[in-house]
């Protein structure tokens, strides 16, 4: 930023102003964007409170159980680390649609229609909230794996790492999902529809429950449903087991269908405004 | 009269007068927008030199907003074109050249007024200071507070400064005081006009005919979609200088009347002729000296009714 001298202004030279680099990104930006989000309260509780609740809750009275024949005494993995991991990605899934649905609101706000006042390319703002997501979702699954290894829930640190990165990462498939809700819908009912529908993928996808206590045919239908692949993968990742090999092609196929619909419902949006 | 106020503005903007390197910070030429069949505007004209002050009067639904948004390419013209500063609308935003303060919403309600100048500002390559452009606004005492917080005229002010921030050339804004009291209208235009002293061009739309008379230099008047009329504000003032003359007079010779000076209309009612003018001495005297008309009443227009007359649904022999 730089400050032009008062000349008059009834005679400019468009020459003598330009325009920003980058778009318009700026840390400014991103850093009050972060800040609007920490300041959202059910934004912290569903992202970081309600991931390590519930590791007190479940994953705790778990620990002492392996998953394997070896005791976790003898270096067994816990019954606790899976669900570890299952509630980081949980929050990382819930910070990042959260993050992408935020559109909505500024939408019914008129914020998009104030930046298009601005140099702010359209596409760098929806960087800057994806951008926010994976920050948001990467302090999920951090908070969340530091405060399972400080109640003594752990696993082999290279586990921890692959599937925690994995958690983190599917923070941008969930942008995706909010951005094109929140594009698609006014803001209230974006939320009301997101609202259920995330309890709901997550239990499919065996984030709440274990898949294999179910019966057979939920444990099908559930390998089409959105979190499945994801969960499955970082599941496997933290037990060092190899995943389902339809995980990968779950996640991509996902993640190709949200951000072609984030796509689609973005160009009618900045058509219409 | 509409005419030659137009053609002046053009000439001003062309090469003629030694500013040929100047452009012009609007020209927009036969702008027309159409909804689901309705044509919000047809064929609209303006051209705004650097400097200039214009009022973009109109009563509500006459196409303001619809210009407007076309003007600063928030909507894209069905036919016609617009350069602000010799650029496209997105280009000349994309360089801080034009910004504009819309009638509601674009406000984050949870951010100070602070961190909301401190974003917008962040967008731009070139800034004057936060604080200078809160000070122009005159809400340097409430930087801290929360935008959603700020009573409607704050709010307002903080549009102002959002868009001073940039220091552009031109502001456009949107009916601007809407919702205000009359003390915070008028503190509030005294801020633009602060502020439009360094040459910044200014272009509000509003559908008080105050606000055009006392902070204008230039105003375009429209309705239903189309330039009505478009002169300096002396210009318009002296067309609601007008008088109404009515007389008696069976069988009354209209064409005599029209050829008077300064005759704008004559209409026949029944037994009584109305002649419209801009000279209701001359009018009369010829009426009550070469007629038999008798019975003259002689009424004058005040602004408002000239304002009417322009751009109420009778529009139509007002522009003849």
């Amino acid at each position: 930023m730089s400050t032009p001298s008062l000349e008059r202004l009834d005679a400019i030279d468009p020459s003598s102003r330009r325009a920003p680099a980058l778009g318009g990104f700026s840390w400014t930006f991103l850093s009050v964007e972060l800040k609007r989000l920490f300041r959202n309260s059910s934004v912290v509780i569903f992202t970081l409170i309600f991931p390590i609740g519930m590791l007190f809750l479940v994953a705790l009275p778990n620990r002492g159980s392996s998953i394997s024949d070896v005791p976790v005494s003898a270096g067994g993995i816990s019954a606790a680390v899976p669900i570890m991991i299952s509630m980081a990605v949980y929050g990382a899934m819930v910070a990042s649609t959260m993050t992408g649905v935020s559109v909505a609101s500024e939408r019914a706000q008129g914020w998009s229609r104030q930046l298009r006042l601005t140099p702010l390319n359209p596409v760098v703002y929806i960087l800057v909230k994806i951008l926010c997501g994976l920050v948001l979702g990467g302090l999920a699954v951090i908070a969340t794996i530091a405060v399972g290894a400080a109640m003594g829930i752990t696993a082999p640190l290279g586990n921890l790492i692959g599937a925690g990165v994995l958690a983190w990462l599917s923070s941008l498939m969930m942008t995706s999902l909010g951005l094109a809700v929140g594009y698609a819908f006014p803001a209230q009912n974006a939320m009301r529809y997101l609202g259920p529908i995330l309890p709901v993928l997550s239990f499919m996808g065996g984030l709440f429950f274990p898949l294999y206590l179910m019966p057979e045919g939920v444990q099908i239908a559930a390998k089409f449903t959105p979190v499945w692949g994801i969960a499955n993968l970082s599941q496997s990742a933290v037990v060092g087991a190899a995943p389902d090999v339809w995980a990968a092609p779950n996640l991509l196929v996902w993640f190709v269908l949200f951000t072609a619909f984030a796509v689609l419902m973005f160009r009618r949006d900045t058509r219409r405004v | 009269m509409s005419e030659t106020a137009t053609s002046t503005a053009r000439a001003a903007a062309g090469a003629g007068d030694g500013r040929a390197s100047v452009r012009p910070a609007i020209e927009a030429s036969g702008l027309t927008k159409t909804f689901r069949g309705f044509t919000a505007v047809d064929g609209v004209d303006i051209s705004v030199r650097q400097g200039e002050v214009v009022a973009f009067l109109g009563p509500n639904g006459a196409g303001k907003t619809s210009t407007i948004d076309m003007l600063l390419g928030l909507s894209q013209p069905d036919r016609g074109e617009v350069r602000l500063f010799g650029l496209t609308p997105r280009q000349a935003i994309g360089r801080g050249l034009v910004s504009a303060v819309m009638q509601t919403g674009g406000l984050l309600g949870d951010v100070t007024v602070r961190d909301t100048m401190k974003l917008t500002a962040s967008l731009f390559a070139q800034t004057t200071s936060i604080d200078a452009a809160l000070e122009r606004a005159g809400i340097a005492d409430i930087a801290d507070r929360k935008v959603s917080k700020c009573s409607g005229g704050q709010q307002q002010r903080l549009r102002f400064a959002m868009a001073l921030v940039s220091d552009p050339g031109l502001i456009v804004l949107d009916e601007p005081t809407t919702g205000m009291d009359v003390e915070g209208r008028h503190s509030f235009w005294q801020a633009i006009h602060a502020d439009a002293r360094r040459g910044r061009t200014v272009l509000f739309a509003t559908h008080y005919l105050e606000e055009a008379d006392q902070y204008a230099d230039r105003i375009i008047l429209i309705r239903k979609g189309r330039i009505v009329a478009d002169g300096t504000t002396a210009e318009i003032k002296a067309m609601a200088a007008g008088r109404t003359i009515e007389a008696e007079w069976p069988g009354a010779d209209r064409d005599a009347l029209a050829a008077l000076p300064g005759v704008e209309t004559v209409e026949v009612r029944g037994t009584r002729v109305v002649v419209r003018t801009s000279d209701s001495d001359a009018v009369a005297r010829h009426l009550l000296t070469q007629t038999p008309a008798h019975d003259v009443t002689i009424t004058s227009q005040n602004l408002e009714q000239a304002f009417l007359r322009l751009t109420g649904d009778d529009a139509e022999g007002a522009r003849a």
